[in-house]
């Protein structure tokens, strides 16, 4: 079965339906999107209407999540006062753009959804604001799939595709008892994988092509894929609907609205 | 003696008052010479005093001339301005054209305008490399601000120069700023297209109590400037009072814990 799965759409009209066409033409299965429909994009409703209308699959990202509960980061969730400035502007934009059927409908998303052996979340399983990034530590990445319970874990998040096998993973821990002697218990862990969606409608990778992945649960092959779309179009809405400019010109250099955290593996206390 | 000094964008003008200041270092007890810029935030000036302190920076340039006729007066003038000089035509002054060999001498015959060709000396420890030389495009516009008091955040000055030098307010053909930062450091900034962007720390003091009493300001000049979305962005790099005192506290902590 060849499965199709998006991530980080952030109300980004055009590239949801570029790629959906895309992923027409190649005979996908089955549609999974990991989240964060809304946020920094001009067309929040619009996107939300057409995951419903298409009834694609899709657990709960962040942005959709900060849509429903209102934004309550820490400060130390923004890497810069800029980021911040214009994350609390799109958060502000988007809360008063979302209708009461797309709040209601972001708000039932599961956190997140299975598939057989494969296991899909915004962030990692922990949280949908938590990075796992590609460097993030094995033993950490390791621990967030076995979590699961499932071989493959798709994520998104970080809107930089990757794929990662973690290989001959061994697990050692030393029991200290007291009276007894020292044990030592040496665990090896099956071959598991975390595939990265990327971001469909704002990436970070230098063009402003929309990515996702399709996997072939038949011969495990994942295949990235990066659509053209007519970009300019968002743009030109970015700036029509009044959010500021300064997203459509990183919209179009294919850089993040604004970017991650400095500390990516860093979670709020909520 | 009046020096009237002109150039290319990005040729190095400043750089050669710089070298011609430096030659009279010695003397650094007194005022070693005056600087003028015309129409400009003070980017360049500002530059030059953290390098020379002994120099004075002036912006009359008719009082300067009567009040001190025996120091060296550099004049400055920018691309913004024109080279067309009636007003000087009873002052006495030498005309300087600071070209690199880099730059495209059929564009304007320099040894018309100038008395003296000069190409810039740079003194390696204290200015960035020479840069390519850009042609003025018409119409070219000039955005400057005062910054002075005010203290940015490193990050979101990184974001912002990134976005500014990539285009994303306008076509940059050239930018210069000197910021204060958030650690207490004041640097200069510098882009020409073409090159690397430079930075670089100046010479002063660290300022870790309240808001900086010195010069901070940034000069762009492009074309199709956004002037609104400049504001608005270096405004939103700006620490506010709270969070500048927080920042000032923790860094005099460590020092002090440094030094215990």
């Amino acid at each position: 079965m060849k499965v199709a799965v998006m991530s980080c759409i952030h109300g980004n009209l055009a590239a949801l339906e570029a790629v959906l066409a895309d992923i027409d033409q190649q005979r996908a299965d089955k549609i999974f999107c990991l989240g964060d429909l809304v946020g920094y994009g001009p067309y929040p409703n619009e996107v939300v209407s057409k995951i419903r209308e298409l009834e694609i699959p899709t657990c709960q990202g962040c942005w959709d999540e900060d849509i429903i509960e209102g934004l309550n980061a820490c400060e130390c969730s923004y890497p810069s006062l800029l980021a911040e400035q214009r994350g609390k502007l799109a958060h502000e934009w988007t809360n008063q753009a979302v209708t009461d059927e797309t709040r209601t409908f972001l708000a039932g998303l599961p956190l997140s959804l299975r598939h057989d052996n494969l296991c899909f979340v915004h962030g990692s399983p922990h949280s949908q604001h938590e990075y796992l990034l590609s460097e993030t530590n094995a033993f950490i990445a390791l621990e967030r799939v076995l979590s699961t319970g499932a071989e493959v874990l798709f994520c998104g998040h970080t809107h930089i595709p990757y794929v990662r096998t973690l290989e001959q993973g061994r697990l050692q821990i030393r029991v200290v008892s007291t009276g007894a002697d020292v044990e030592q218990k040496d665990f090896s862990t099956p071959v598991r994988r975390i595939i990265n969606a990327g971001s469909l409608g704002e990436p970070r990778h230098g063009t402003p092509q929309a990515t996702y992945v399709l996997y072939d649960t038949t011969d495990q092959r994942v295949t990235l894929r990066a659509v053209d779309y007519n970009y300019r179009q968002t743009c030109q809405a970015i700036i029509e609907k009044g959010l500021p400019k300064i997203f459509a010109w990183r919209l179009a250099q294919g850089l993040e609205f604004a970017e991650r955290a400095e500390d990516p593996t860093h979670v709020c206390e909520r | 003696m009046l020096t009237v000094v002109a150039g290319p964008l990005g040729g190095g003008k400043t750089h050669w008052i710089l070298t011609q200041l430096f030659a009279r270092k010695e003397m650094a007890s007194r005022p070693i010479g005056v600087y003028i810029s015309p129409m400009t935030s003070g980017v360049d000036a500002h530059r030059l005093l953290a390098h020379v302190p002994a120099l004075k920076v002036e912006a009359d340039l008719p009082a300067t001339i009567r009040t001190m006729e025996n120091l060296p007066i550099y004049l400055e003038l920018g691309n913004h301005l024109s080279l067309d000089l009636p007003w000087l035509a009873q002052i006495p002054h030498h005309r300087v054209a600071v070209l690199p060999t880099s730059a495209d001498r059929t564009q304007f015959d320099w040894s018309q305008w100038a008395d003296e060709v000069v190409q810039p000396e740079i003194p390696p420890e204290t200015t960035p490399p020479i840069s390519p030389v850009i042609p003025l495009p018409e119409p070219a516009n000039l955005w400057q601000v005062n910054l002075s008091g005010q203290v940015l955040d490193p990050a979101s000055l990184d974001t912002f120069w990134s976005e500014l030098t990539q285009g994303a307010y306008g076509e940059v053909i050239r930018a210069k700023a000197i910021f204060d930062l958030a650690d207490g450091e004041s640097c200069y900034f510098d882009f020409l297209p073409g090159q690397d962007a430079q930075y670089q720390e100046l010479p002063l003091p660290k300022w870790l109590k309240g808001r900086p009493d010195r010069f901070s300001g940034i000069e762009v000049m492009g074309q199709s400037l956004d002037p609104p979305s400049l504001v608005s962005t270096v405004q939103d790099c700006c620490l506010s009072d709270a969070l500048l005192a927080s920042h000032q506290a923790a860094i005099r902590q460590n020092q002090f814990q440094e030094v215990a």
